[in-house]
């Protein structure tokens, strides 16, 4: 009775409250000041979707549309046809990221690595439209970030 | 019955059963890739091995019969094992493209290595590499996938008949190859990719294109030809993919007409919208402004209304209905291959069912290029001819079968009078006649001896007759047809259970449309005259295109330039150079319908594909035709439209209800009372005008189709042509020629060929000759001026 | 050459139709017809292939199935010594490869091709049957068994020296 009547008249609580407080106010900080600074990311990072050439330029995508049919969200929109030189190549290849859960399933199911998702988590835009990403866009992301996206699939490689 | 044991399961199967037929038909699950249920037996996979007891070692159960008592295992660890070596050795030189194959998702190499192939090889070496080869327009090759299960090896030589699939070399270096490049000539190439259980032979047209996984299945009849296939119509989204055939269905196999017809579904020859010339071009509009230019032509007005038999029953029945609400004095005409339109004595459809002609005794083609107009009945004749069974044929030009026709006759069409008095004659000796043979034997003086194959085929116990395009077109069809009635009387194979009177139909629905529009029923080239002649004031075109088929086209041709026309249907085609207003009715893949096939077969649609455009099913353009024109609608529902057709057929009352719709078959017409007899011919042209039917460019969904006339080309004959000795007989040579007929004086190029019959003026390619079709004889004339 | 060109003589369709009879049908007297063609022939040309078809009665892919399976009939033209080399498993061990490569350099060809002046053509060919004598070099029908490179040098030599008399 005593004791609690001591706790309640002396704050108690609140000073227990405000030694944590008081406690972090001396330690080192933790914070990251987004956007000023970032936070390290993991190479497994699944952020914006790319798709990637070869040394040579040539897209690596062959249009097997195994990510399209794995796609939990059906996100993504794969036309083909049978190119000129004989190889089977997409027409299509469009990412809607308002839909995209960004579950990776499609990189794990690209035989030969043309959809990767690179640590970009950074593409907010104004309106629905521009979350829908064409071939054109998604190459242009590849050329972009391929530096990363190979330097990722190296570190994540032997763990694969 | 034999007994025996599959998995201490006891079954009973007929005595020569393979064990892998009597796993099958006890669901029994056996692997397999070289045995196929339609194909001779090549044992060469070794994937199919089970376990006997008693026996040293595994049996290859597709080619080991089944015996009294036999213990059989279909799943056991050593079983396990050497499947599993099996498949390594399947996928040794096996490439692993599955990404880039489009058999990828439906390979029996695929599931199969899941089920029971290691997950790892062991092969490290080299693989090999195959040299493609060029197979056709419809079939992609990648022969580096071939694991040489030689089924396409089979089906060539056993379906085909064309035989120009082999094996080379052997062992390492064995490939599956074709005999010249660029060679299978085969009306069905197109089921090659099918039974390739890999992805060696693969979809050429669709090659790339899409995946297995993507598609949805419509199941469906194809309309392309009178035979009436199941097929299952495989769509993505709203787009046609491909055809395909119906696993179980009465034949296992389509032709290439009814499978690459698909790309015609999305060509811009569809008619999506409702159109209305203006200005000398057709305009989209919207329904109701189109149905004002339509009450504008047809209200109060005399019309004549022509329609293919390319619609669904329901379709069919509504057009009728259409015709008794607004014109019920309107002339009808449906099939554009027919000129005498006097009842014939048995009217069109089969009385067998294929399997049946298969299995008769005598099977005597009557003018028709079978392989041409029904690719799947001419398949089931090659596969009795294996059989040993005979085959023969009288005809006007040595049409292509890929088989040996046992007896063969040549002969020009007005000759058919003279065969079929010679038959009469002949079984007569043998004391087989029937009322009329007088009557009818006293109007024919000729005789031709190619009467004695059609004799000879009768006395047999069951003989099948195939009466084919050159005795329906003919002038003097109804007398033809009543001399074969009294041919099959006398011999017996008129009745019931033994009636082998087969009239090959222009396409499905037959035996529908000849009770439907039993009356009213005219030749299309009547209401042609009449529209010439000024009697009509506009004609209604419901899917037909008289200009590119049949045998009216100058008469068409001459009538659309004289009065309006009104296009209803599915493909525009060369009407659009013709039609005021087009009104956009649902094609075979988007319509829930009914089917009746040559043999009566009933099928019916009920899985449509959702509508590429504005396009409604006929019978709902029929009632709103009905209700714009101010006319009360008679029916409002499918419901209430097929109780109406119920009322002009009751043996179709059972078809939307009863599950096995096998069971009824409707019979074709019968009219016992008409007696025709022969008339003299009364023209003095030396030559009789035949006209080929090709598959690849007969009918307004063919000529849509891309494929198809690409396929045509490379088929392609000559345009016009004659027996070398008809030239010579004149003194000409082939080349640029002038014929003569009742049209006037056309120039043609007329090549020669040893297969038509001598006094035969043969069109081969109907659009170039068009003109010409319309003629039942002609004469060359002479050297081009 | 084309069908027309390639005939077989009028003794030779005598007594190639003795021969079907023999036989249960005639796809069964195509292993022989073959020979005589060879032999007629030199090789079994494409035209000579189309030839024994009409003749037999039988698909040209049958005819075709059987000449490119057995290694002992000819589609291409061979020089007068055919000098086959086994190199199957047995003549393999005992140094069939060496000895082919040492026979190639020798005759200046590479393996498969025919000299320039015609006379020797070198193939490889699975077993002859002869693993007893490996490496076994088969020349035109005639064994030489347990072949040196030193053998065939010497063989090589003589038949040139001979200007080609058998």
């Amino acid at each position: 009775m005593l004791k609690r009547a001591f706790k309640t008249w002396f704050l108690w609580e609140l000073l227990i409250g405000l030694s944590v407080t008081g406690r972090y106010l001396f330690k080192k900080k933790i914070t990251v000041e987004y956007p000023e600074q970032k936070t390290p990311l993991s190479p497994r990072f699944r952020g914006l979707h790319a798709l990637r050439r070869y040394e040579s330029g040539e897209e690596r995508c062959i249009a097997c549309k195994l990510c399209e049919v794995v796609c939990p969200a059906t996100a993504i929109w794969i036309e083909s046809e049978e190119r000129d030189d004989g190889s089977r190549r997409t027409t299509r290849y469009d990412i809607d990221f308002s839909k995209c859960i960004y579950c990776g399933f499609c990189q794990e199911a690209c035989p030969v690595d043309a959809i990767v998702e690179t640590q970009e988590f950074e593409y907010a835009c104004e309106t629905r439209a521009e979350l829908y990403y064409d071939k054109k866009m998604l190459l242009a992301n590849g050329d972009r970030y391929e530096k990363q996206i190979a330097a990722n699939l190296a570190a994540d490689a032997r763990y694969s | 019955m034999t007994q025996l044991f599959i998995n201490d399961q006891e079954v009973d199967v007929t005595p020569g059963t393979s064990i892998l037929e009597a796993c099958r038909q006890n669901d029994v699950d056996v692997p397999y890739f070289c045995y196929h249920p339609e194909l001779s037996v090549a044992a060469n996979c070794r994937m199919c091995l089970v376990e006997v007891e008693g026996w040293g070692k595994p049996a290859a159960s597709c080619c080991t019969p089944v015996s009294e008592g036999m213990k059989v295992k279909t799943q056991s660890e050593t079983l396990a094992k050497d499947r599993e070596m099996m498949m390594e050795y399947l996928l040794i030189h096996h490439p692993l493209d599955c990404p880039v194959c489009d058999q990828g998702g439906s390979c029996k190499l695929q599931d199969y290595t899941v089920e029971h192939g290691a997950s790892k090889g062991r092969y490290s070496e080299p693989k090999r590499a195959v040299i493609n080869y060029e197979l056709g327009p419809f079939v992609n090759t990648c022969m580096t996938r071939c694991i040489h299960c030689t089924r396409c090896v089979r089906f060539a030589d056993e379906v085909a008949g064309t035989g120009d699939i082999g094996v080379l070399n052997r062992s390492d270096h064995m490939t599956i190859a074709g005999i010249v490049e660029g060679a299978l000539s085969s009306e069905l190439s197109g089921n090659l990719p099918d039974i390739c259980p890999v992805g060696a032979l693969l979809d050429k047209p669709s090659h790339d294109v899409s995946r297995p996984w993507e598609m949805t299945s419509h199941s469906s009849t194809c309309i392309q030809c009178p035979n009436g296939c199941d097929i299952s119509i495989e769509s993505r989204g709203d787009q046609v993919m491909r055809i395909v055939p119906v696993d179980g269905s009465p034949e296992p196999w389509i032709c290439d007409r009814g499978r690459y017809v698909y790309d015609a579904f999305r060509s811009d020859n569809r008619i999506l919208s409702p159109m209305v010339r203006q200005d000398g071009a057709l305009q989209s509009v919207d329904w109701s402004d189109a149905f004002d230019r339509t009450i504008d032509l047809l209200k109060d007005k005399k019309v004549g209304i022509l329609f293919s038999s390319q619609w669904s029953v329901e379709g069919h029945v509504a057009i009728s209905l259409m015709r008794d609400a607004l014109f019920p004095d309107a002339k009808v005409a449906f099939d554009l291959h027919r000129r005498d339109m006097r009842p014939f004595a048995f009217e069109e459809g089969l009385a067998m069912t294929t399997s049946q002609i298969e299995a008769a005794d005598q099977v005597v083609i009557l003018g028709s290029d079978l392989r041409q107009r029904l690719p799947l009945l001419m398949q089931r004749l090659r596969k009795r001819g294996r059989a040993g069974k005979p085959v023969s044929r009288i005809g006007a030009m040595n049409y292509r079968t890929n088989m040996e026709i046992g007896r063969d006759a040549l002969i020009r069409p007005r000759d058919w009078h003279g065969v079929i008095a010679r038959a009469m004659e002949q079984v007569s000796e043998l004391g087989k006649t029937a009322a009329g043979f007088d009557a009818w034997l006293g109007a024919v003086s000729d005789r031709h001896e190619a009467g004695k194959i059609l004799a000879d085929a009768l006395i047999s116990d069951s003989c099948a007759l195939l009466v084919g395009e050159e005795i329906r077109s003919h002038e003097d069809a109804a007398s033809l047809i009543h001399g074969v009635d009294l041919l099959m009387r006398a011999c017996g194979h008129a009745e019931a259970g033994n009636d082998g009177r087969n009239l090959i139909p222009e396409g499905v629905n037959a035996q529908v449309l000849s009770a439907v529009f039993a009356d009213a029923r005219v030749s299309a080239g009547d209401i042609f005259a009449a529209a010439s002649a000024g009697e009509l004031d506009a004609l209604i075109l419901i899917g037909s295109d008289p200009v590119g088929d049949g045998l009216f086209p100058s008469a068409a041709k001459a009538a659309l330039q004289k009065v309006p026309l009104v296009q209803i249907g599915s493909i525009s085609g060369e009407m659009a150079d013709y039609a005021d207003v087009q009104l956009p009715a649902a094609a075979y893949s988007e319509i829930e319908g009914t089917f009746v096939n040559m043999e009566g077969r009933v099928r019916v649609a009920t899985n449509p594909i959702k509508s590429l455009g504005q396009e409604r099913p006929l019978w709902k353009v029929m009632m709103r035709l009905i209700q714009v024109m101010g006319a009360e609608v008679p029916v409002v529902s499918l419901d209430e439209l097929r109780s109406a057709v119920c009322q002009h057929l009751s043996a179709l009352s059972d078809a939307w209800c009863v599950s096995n719709q096998d069971s009824a078959l409707i019979a074709p017409n019968r009219n016992r009372d008409a007696a025709a007899l022969p008339k003299a011919r009364t023209d003095s042209f030396e030559l009789d005008v035949v006209s080929r039917y090709s598959m690849y460019r007969e009918g307004m969904w063919a000529r849509a189709s891309a494929l198809l006339t690409e396929a045509g080309e490379l088929n392609a004959l000559d345009d016009v042509l004659v027996h070398p000795d008809t030239l010579a007989a004149k003194g000409l040579s082939a080349g640029e020629l002038v014929v003569k007929s009742f049209l006037g004086e056309q120039c043609f190029n007329i090549g020669v060929r040893e297969d038509v019959t001598p006094g035969v003026l043969f069109i081969a390619k109907r659009g170039v000759a068009g003109d010409l079709s319309d003629v039942t004889a002609a004469s060359i004339d002479g050297g081009a001026v | 050459m084309s069908a027309d060109t390639v005939r077989f003589s009028e003794e030779r369709l005598a007594e190639i139709a003795e021969l079907v009879k023999r036989y249960p049908g005639p796809q069964s007297a195509l292993m022989p017809v073959l020979y005589m063609a060879q032999e007629d022939f030199g090789y079994i040309s494409m035209d000579a292939q189309k030839m024994i078809a009409e003749v037999l009665g039988l698909r040209l892919m049958q005819v075709r199935e059987v000449v490119t399976f057995y290694t002992m009939f000819k589609e291409q033209p061979t020089g007068k010594y055919l000098l086959e080399v086994c190199t199957n498993a047995g003549c393999m061990l005992n140094g069939a490869y060496e000895l082919a490569d040492h026979m190639c350099g020798t005759l200046g060809i590479r393996m498969g091709e025919t000299t320039p002046d015609g006379l020797f053509t070198i193939a490889e060919v699975e077993c002859a049957g002869a693993c007893g004598g490996a490496p076994v070099v088969q020349v035109n029908n005639i064994y030489h068994e347990k072949a040196t490179p030193a053998s065939m040098d010497a063989l090589i030599t003589q038949v040139r020296a001979d200007g080609g008399v058998e």
